[in-house]
């Protein structure tokens, strides 16, 4: 594929999710400004915000399970090379944004599931 | 393919068979038929059959002065496995081949049946695929060395429980049917016992997951039956579990009711501290378990990303790039499952088992960030949450499960993917890969097949030994003692007194004694498990065993009920033990009477027994219960709280006065505050603290009760300026509080006036200077900085008018300077329950001189209402710890002692100047050290320099520390930034030896300073003896015989007046007496009948007080067994239910 038909296809995307897209940013924005509030920050620190981001991410664009394995993958080799490089700490907190992008996909899963289940009315879920 | 089903399930019978084989082999690899797995806290007795008989019992006599039993019976069934392997292996200990063997073929039993069960999602390949995973990893084998059968038998329970749970689902089972498998499985394999419910924890995440997945597919399809049929099959479960459990609940409700088992959780599980759930915590993060490790010592504290040193192979999977590699190549194996899975089936399967890989994983990493804030809002706020303090440990065996489950099934699709590619189906190729796969799993975990590994818990300290022979003879003698005359025997010399392990020259290392593990007869040492009152008397034994006190060594051994001395000499402590040796050849009478290799028995002639009458008893404040084995002439002691129920009894009394004018020296170590605070002034919920504070200072009508309040608030603001300063908050906010602080320092002054007292003048000042000296030395270190001069002029102003509010205030109780504090100490007598006072003086409070030798006041003086007196030191007592002073008869209550001291002499002693090597970098220093340095006393460093431009600072260095964490770590204390004389207190760890103290200049010269100087702070300890004339009666017979661990029959002979009556094993309310030939009343309806013990003797025994005359017998029960047996009976009748149950449904 080339870099041009890449960029129309991305193009392409943002445009018919420019609605998901404003709800993940406001999602976002309410998230971080969550992290701010006293008592809440307690338990809800800045350092959680882009994982629940990512999380509420994944449902809000619809990313395919599929695309978030390989990205995951992608990441567990970036995890690889910084641990080699002697950065594990870099690597741990890449390692969390995994934990968030699986979890989203597991959660997912298991919806998708149970609705093709629903539509075909054999077994409850 | 009704052929092929049941060719299917032959070949998987030989294959678990073969895989049994496999793990028997092992077994014998890993333990040689020769070597024991014991110590550590491993619980693996030396004497199998011993161990399972002493668990039939409520009450355990084996441990020094005895511990309650009764939440341990439900690890009968573990402890009968022990007994049965080492049937097996035939040996006497349960830490054999067959053991190990038996509980890793368990788990891969179970796996099977699991793994069989999950064949028909997943293919008829994951059934042999998964079992190996499950058996072979670090969760499983990262405990291997204790053989924590409690936890794997957990493991097989949660196996069993799953298969149960699919067929359920499947409607293979029914919902009865269902509930009373798993609850058999629970009852079988049930995690030790009820203390072991924190390792539930695995089990309540596989519950928790069921519920979440069924909930979730609920709350998409609006259907939520599956939701309602599993929580009918978890409430069922439970209900027959605990039916069938009543043997080990039933034992342990009265201790519920009568909140003991409140001391016993709070000793065994309970131990909030966040601190070790932090610790636990530090290498297990969402990476480390991805990459299948996380095992929290792996790693060195706090780095969380590097090894520790001391684990034999956790460095290789931070070095080796193969190992590295690998662990991250498995998890996306693993996780392939969840995008390449076609089937609905096995789509459902899986994503269940990632929602049970995600929840473990969760729990797992425990506060590790960043998702550690949910897992410490549970452990503070959800009741009960706080028995999981170790999450790794707690929580990861469903992540073991879970990601074998992924690992296995992405396997087997990366196989299948690999064969299409290479257009090559057949059987064998593919299973060729699949076993490819299952090589790298193996290859991954290889340090798990070299034993020298697995049985190490550090590098050189292992539980795989050889146990000498005459350990195991010692253990048979103590069972052979007759069981009339089971009295204790002492190990001499005792555990360590830092680590409290026992450990042997020969490789043992146990932090419970080996005496536990080994028999039956009791053993007493200064093992863990002892109150800080019973440490006292067992300390004050071997002290005086080791000083050759032979008077006061009968006196403890009588009064400790011990009979025996054992000596050790392959103890790692083995000095001890000689000069131990030594004294007792000069003791006369001290006979030796058995030797076993390294051991030597000694009886003592003055036999004791563990029953004794008397009727005259001192006391002692509860908190002060340590003065009890100091007094030793005063005979039995009781506390004053217990002494109002026998007060007739009461001849004297002992009380540790508080040194009051010490306390003024204690806000010298106050640095600056140290808290800060979330709500600060410019934030939009400030108002309604500021509302809450001025209506909390206007409702206070007690003056003593405002100054609280100011004192209160002062330092809170103090701590909201600080924080403040530190994050940048603008200039206006901050001046704003100080001007209100220094509102409240008017207004404190005013409160002073009309609340000081000359009685409580050193408590208030006390509490004023504890306030106000680290908000004082906070504010002064900040006027020191640099940029405090281009703050705002109102801020500069304010600032500065609370340094000059407290310096005032600081001044106003007229206490005269530190120098006086140090020379003279006040002393108020509260006392009033004596006819005639003696003080004692503990000579070994005292100061030393420059020379080492302890300095006695100059002048005592008893300072009355009306005048003042000289007192003087009497003759020393023969205990040479204490000298006495004899008061006069008109002593009043509230007056008070004033002990005057020579001043004290600088004891810092310069060694040398040179470059030290620091973690921060190197300084060049001055290096001296304390002279006759003490562990127990406390320190005062005192620091002048003129030289402000340097950067001083002070460390200490302590020799001796055994601290895994800070060992010979020299550690930071303050930096010396100002003019004025800089002080600082130091307490020297109870591990210190010796001390060296480092002023060190952190800008390349050597410190320029005018003087250091070290004085001692000390407190010297003074005991007020009061002593009263009472009518005493006489003393009856008194002999006794122990009818088993929790029966004694007592026999009293001439009894005419009233007398206590003690037992002399640890108290507990559910000791019961009762009068021979009396009707014995039936447990459950005549509970109250029962006498229980009314006071606590010596502070750990039991005493009744006895007011019958004549011949008679008592029997004295432990009353948890009657409950034990009757729960047995409803245990056996709910065996004898399900399984009519089960047969019914079938």
């Amino acid at each position: 594929m080339k870099y041009e038909d890449i960029e129309a296809k991305f193009y392409k995307w943002a445009y018919l999710n420019r609605i998901r897209i404003a709800i993940f940013f406001v999602s976002y924005l309410t998230l971080y400004v969550l992290s701010d509030l006293p008592y809440i920050n307690l338990y809800f620190p800045r350092s959680i915000v882009p994982l629940v981001g990512l999380f509420i991410g994944v449902f809000i664009l619809k990313i395919p399970i599929r695309k978030i394995f390989l990205i995951t993958s992608g990441l567990f080799l970036v995890c690889l090379m910084l641990t080699l490089l002697g950065w594990p700490g870099k690597a741990e907190s890449l390692g969390n944004f995994i934990y968030a992008l699986f979890l989203a996909a597991t959660i997912k899963g298991i919806f998708s599931q149970a609705g093709k289940e629903k539509q075909k009315a054999k077994l409850p879920m | 393919m009704k052929r092929f089903t049941k060719r299917f399930r032959s070949a998987y019978l030989v294959y678990v068979l073969l895989g049994t084989l496999v793990l028997l082999l092992l077994s014998f690899v890993w333990v040689p038929k020769d070597s024991v797995i014991a110590g550590h806290d491993s619980g693996l007795p030396l004497n199998s059959l011993d161990f399972l008989k002493s668990r039939f019992y409520a009450w355990d006599n084996r441990t020094s002065f005895g511990v309650d039993n009764s939440p341990l019976f439900g690890s009968l069934t573990l402890h009968s496995v022990d007994y049965l392997s080492s049937l097996v292996a035939g040996t006497a200990y349960a830490g054999n081949w067959f053991n190990v063997f038996f509980w890793l073929s368990a788990i891969f039993i179970a796996a099977s049946i699991l793994g069989r069960e999950l064949s028909s999602y997943l293919g008829k390949r994951f059934a042999f695929l998964f079992p190996p995973l499950v058996v072979f990893n670090f969760y499983l084998f990262q405990s291997i060395f204790i053989l924590e059968r409690a936890k794997y038998s957990l493991l097989v329970a949660q196996l069993l429980f799953l298969t149960i749970y699919f067929k359920f689902l499947k409607e293979k089972l029914s919902l009865i049917r269902a509930a009373v498998l798993s609850a058999l499985a629970f009852f079988v394999f049930n995690g030790g016992a009820l203390l072991g419910i924190p390792l539930y924890g695995s089990a309540i995440i596989v519950v928790a997951a069921i519920l979440l997945f069924h909930l979730i597919g609920g709350l998409a399809t609006h259907r939520f039956r599956v939701v309602w049929k599993i929580l009918s099959l978890f409430g069922l479960t439970f209900l027959f579990l605990v039916f069938l459990n009543a043997y080990q609940i039933l034992p342990y409700v009265p201790g519920i009711i009568d909140k003991s088992f409140i001391l016993h959780l709070s000793s065994k599980v309970l131990v909030i501290s966040k601190d070790w759930v932090n610790y636990i915590s530090h290498g297990t993060s969402l990476l480390s378990l991805f990459r299948l490790q996380g095992v929290p010592s792996w790693y060195t504290y706090n780095s969380g990303v590097l090894p520790d040193p001391d684990h034999p192979y956790a460095k290789f999977y931070f070095t080796n790039v193969f190992l590295i590699t690998l662990s991250f190549i498995l998890p996306i194996i693993a996780f392939l499952g969840m995008a390449l899975t076609k089937k609905r089936e096995g789509k459902k399967i899986i994503y269940f088992f990632a929602i049970l890989c995600f929840l473990s994983m969760f729990f797992s990493s425990g506060t590790h960030p960043p998702l550690g804030s949910f897992y410490g809002f549970l452990y503070d706020y959800l009741p009960g949450f706080n028995i999981f303090r170790t999450p790794y440990y707690k929580f990861a065996s469903a992540y073991s499960i879970s990601i074998a489950v992924l690992f296995s099934w992405g396997s087997i699709l990366a196989s299948d993917l690999i064969t299409r590619r290479v257009k090559i189906k057949n059987v064998i190729v593919s299973s060729g890969i699949l076993s490819l796969f299952l090589l790298m799993w193996l290859g991954y975990h290889w340090v798990i097949f070299i034993p020298r590994n697995i049985f190490d818990w550090k590098i050189g300290s292992g539980t795989l030994l050889k146990v000498p022979s005459y350990v195991f003879d010692a253990g048979r003698w103590m069972d052979s003692l007759p069981r009339n005359s089971r009295d204790r025997v002492l190990f001499v010399p005792g555990v360590d007194e830092v680590s409290f392990a026992d450990s042997y020259k020969w490789g043992y290392w146990s932090l419970s004694p080996i005496y536990y593990s080994l028999t039956l007869g009791p053993g007493i040492s200064n093992e863990l498990s002892l109150t800080d009152t019973e440490r006292g008397w067992v300390d004050k034994l071997y002290s005086e065993l080791y000083g050759g006190n032979e008077e006061n060594v009968v006196t403890l051994v009588r009064r400790l009920n011990i009979n025996y001395l054992l000596i050790r000499s392959d103890s790692t402590t083995e000095d001890k033990a000689s000069v131990a040796k030594d004294n007792i050849a000069k003791f006369e009478g001290f006979q030796r009477v058995q030797t076993f290799g390294e051991w030597e028995v000694y009886k003592i002639s003055e036999e004791s027994q563990s029953a004794s009458a008397f009727n005259q008893i001192s006391t002692v404040p509860q908190k002060e219960s340590y003065l009890m084995s100091n007094f030793l002439s005063e005979g039995p002691f009781t506390s004053q709280e217990d002494s109002t129920k026998i007060t007739r009894f009461v001849t004297s009394s002992l009380d540790d006065l508080n040194c009051e004018s010490c306390l003024l020296e204690q806000p010298l170590n106050q640095s600056g505050v140290g808290t800060s605070v979330r709500i600060l002034p410019n934030s939009p919920l400030y108002v309604f603290k500021e509302k809450k504070e001025s209506l909390l200072l206007k409702d206070a009508k007690d003056t003593s009760v405002k100054r609280d309040f100011y004192l209160g608030f002062i330092y809170r603001r103090a701590t909201e300026v600080k924080t403040m300063l530190d994050i940048g908050t603008p200039d206006p906010y901050i001046t704003e509080d100080l001007k209100k602080i220094n509102q409240y320092l008017s207004d404190l002054g005013n409160v002073l006036k009309e609340t000081t007292n000359e009685d409580t003048k050193y408590f208030q000042a006390h509490q004023l200077l504890l306030t106000l000296t680290p908000i004082k030395n906070t504010l002064q270190a900040y006027v020191a900085r640099g940029d405090f001069a281009f703050k705002d002029d109102n801020l500069k102003k304010e600032m500065l008018g609370v340094l000059w509010s407290i310096n005032q205030l600081s001044g106003y109780y007229n206490i005269d300077s530190t120098e006086k504090l140090r020379e003279e100490k006040v002393y108020t007598i509260s006392s009033d329950s004596g006819s005639s006072y003696i003080l004692y003086l503990n000579t070994q409070t005292l100061p030393s001189n420059k020379t080492g030798e302890r300095q006695l006041p100059k002048k005592i003086e008893l300072i009355n209402s009306t005048q003042n007196q000289s007192l003087s030191l009497q003759n020393i007592s023969k205990d040479e710890k204490w000298v006495s002073i004899n008061l006069p008869e008109n002593v009043t209550k509230n007056a008070r002692v004033a002990l005057k001291f020579p001043p004290t002499p600088d004891l810092f002693e310069l060694l040398t100047k040179k470059e030290e090597y620091f973690p921060t970098g190197s300084q060049r220093c001055v290096e001296g050290r304390i002279s006759h340095f003490e562990t127990s006393k406390s320190y005062e460093v005192i620091v002048t320099t003129h030289n402000i431009r340097q950067e001083l600072n002070l460390f200490f260095n302590e020799t001796g520390n055994v601290d895994e964490f800070f060992k010979n770590e020299p550690y930071y204390i303050s930096q010396i930034k100002s003019n004025v004389p800089f002080r600082q207190g130091y307490k020297p760890s109870s591990f210190a030896k010796d001390t060296t103290v480092y002023l060190c200049n952190k800008n390349g010269d050597y410190p320029d300073y005018d003087s250091l100087e070290i004085h001692e702070i000390f407190a010297p300890q003074l005991v007020l003896r009061g002593t009263k004339q009472q009518n005493l009666g006489i003393l009856p017979q008194v002999s006794i015989q122990q009818a088993s661990p929790i029966k004694y029959i007592l026999s009293i002979k001439n009894a005419k007046d009233p007398y206590i009556l003690s037992l002399n094993n640890r108290y507990s309310p559910l000791w019961k007496l009762t009068f021979a030939n009396s009707k014995v009343p039936n447990p459950f309806f005549s509970y109250s009948k029962f006498i229980s013990p009314q006071v606590v003797v010596d502070g750990y025994a039991n005493g009744w007080v006895i007011d019958k005359s004549g011949d008679y017998q008592v029997i004295i029960e432990y009353f948890p067994q009657e409950l034990f047996y009757v729960g047995i009976f409803v245990s056996a009748a709910s065996v004898l239910l399900v399984l009519f149950l089960l047969n019914k449904h079938k």
